[in-house]
């Protein structure tokens, strides 16, 4: 009897196997606008690859260090708000905006700040507990060794990483979600500000790119706006996208082409895009980006 | 004799499971530590594990967006299994082709690939392994800025 319920279970296992090869679905945000009340449905493969391609808080921070403009604490989320975030939604995004202050730490190499900013994010993690993947000691240890910097920034990466892939498997793309927003939103709210000081225009470029992005997280959230957080969130991006509306991104294709120097693989693709922008309208996604986060971050 | 014989389908079933990707025996926590330093002085984004199976039809596919000015690295990281080895294909926004890590012409593998980005978009990453559907690796992208 025991060995048919084992049988039983395999066979189970093999049908569990079988499954979810389903086709990824292509979803248009602008009828999504249209749409009522109700959530989007999204499969677990789609909503990986949403929450997999929003970019690295490093990215824009190196932007940022290479226009030239000095670190400025001022711009990052308070550590001290972090007994704001009561919801489980207000934690993990926390985490994510924690997140996009740690990349723009990293990059300028505020080796003290990276461990505080750690710590932080440790003591909100450990609430939804997904802080499990911080090793503090090895953490410390790289800190004070100013040479060691690029490892604690992979080491920070890495924690983020594994936190994420945890929550998707166990099936809590929710809080997934809600992290790669904070993170993404807080790395705006730092362009935007940046902007303001030095006119660059390769960040002025990064922000009006980012019409890519809000589409995807658009998609993302909504597959939760039955939940009024989420709803809210999802209300602040379409506004947000509205904006995005007026700026064009266009492309001129030309074939790449693969070149092989010293052994290793170089692409060289005369492929360009460009993407039409004015400053007023930096400006105005700056405002908004300000409210939005502003609203983020007090968790009101 | 009835209860041996259920035994005996028992344990086959069992090791075919066990030496498939069912229970997720592709540990690529070992790929990351033996390749990650492969990407110099690029800094790490993120690793797609990829955990192929002949019963999944799907190809593993990832996306990332590429921003413009920066450049990426595509490291690809696997068992290096002689006649098993794990490619790397890089489409644009489009799924135009962009470059693979297997020269077919030459027959040739390469173990990464760099990309520097002149338009920012959704780029999309497929792995797929020589000569079978199945295998175990991890492809790990970096960038850095000029």
């Amino acid at each position: 009897m025991k060995l048919r319920n084992a049988l039983f279970i395999l066979f189970c296992l093999l049908l569990t196997a079988c499954g979810g090869n389903r086709k990824k679905e292509k979803i248009d945000v602008n009828s999504l606008m249209n749409e009522g009340e109700g959530s989007l449905e999204i499969s677990a493969e789609s909503m990986n690859s949403i929450i997999e391609s929003i970019p690295s808080p490093l990215e824009i921070a190196m932007v940022i260090k290479q226009s030239g403009v000095e670190f400025n604490q001022d711009i990052l989320n308070d550590q001290g708000n972090a007994k704001l975030y009561t919801t489980d939604q207000a934690k993990a995004l926390s985490i994510g905006v924690y997140g996009g202050d740690l990349g723009y730490i990293n990059i300028y190499e505020k080796a003290y700040l990276t461990v505080n900013y750690l710590t932080t994010i440790k003591g909100v993690a450990d609430d939804i507990n997904i802080g499990q993947f911080f090793d503090f000691s090895t953490i410390k240890r790289m800190a004070s060794n100013s040479e060691k910097m690029d490892s604690l920034i992979y080491l920070s990466t890495i924690n983020f990483n594994k936190m994420d892939a945890f929550l998707r498997s166990q099936k809590r793309s929710n809080l997934s979600i809600l992290m790669v927003t904070g993170t993404w939103t807080e790395g705006l709210y730092i362009a935007t500000q940046v902007f303001r000081e030095n006119n660059n225009k390769e960040i002025m470029e990064w922000i009006g790119y980012q019409k890519i992005i809000v589409d995807q997280l658009i998609l993302g959230l909504s597959a939760y706006k039955n939940d009024e957080y989420f709803q809210k969130l999802v209300d602040d991006f379409k506004s947000l996208k509205n904006l995005y509306d007026g700026i064009t991104i266009s492309y001129d294709y030309h074939e790449p082409e693969s070149v092989e120097i010293d052994g290793r693989l170089v692409i060289v693709d005369k492929s360009t895009s460009t993407v039409n922008i004015t400053e007023a309208q930096v400006n105005q996604i700056g405002e908004l980006v300000r409210q939005i986060r502003s609203r983020l971050v007090e968790n009101v | 004799m009835k209860e041996r014989r259920g035994l005996r389908i028992l344990i086959v079933l069992a090791t075919l499971f066990y030496s498939g990707s069912l229970f997720g025996q592709c540990d690529t926590d070992i790929f990351l530590d033996k390749c990650a330093s492969n990407l110099g002085t690029f800094n790490y984004i993120k690793s797609f594990s990829v955990n192929a199976s002949s019963r999944k039809k799907a190809i593993p596919e990832y996306s990332y967006v590429f921003s413009k000015g920066s450049t990426y690295m595509l490291i690809v990281c696997d068992q290096n299994v002689n006649g098993g080895r794990m490619v790397v294909t890089l489409y644009d926004r489009e799924h135009k082709l962009i470059a693979s890590t297997y020269d077919e012409k030459n027959n040739k593998y390469y173990s990464d690939l760099t990309y520097p980005c002149e338009a920012t978009g959704v780029y999309y990453i497929r792995a797929t392994f020589e000569g079978s559907r199945s295998g175990c690796g991890m492809c790990i992208l970096g960038f850095n800025k000029e």
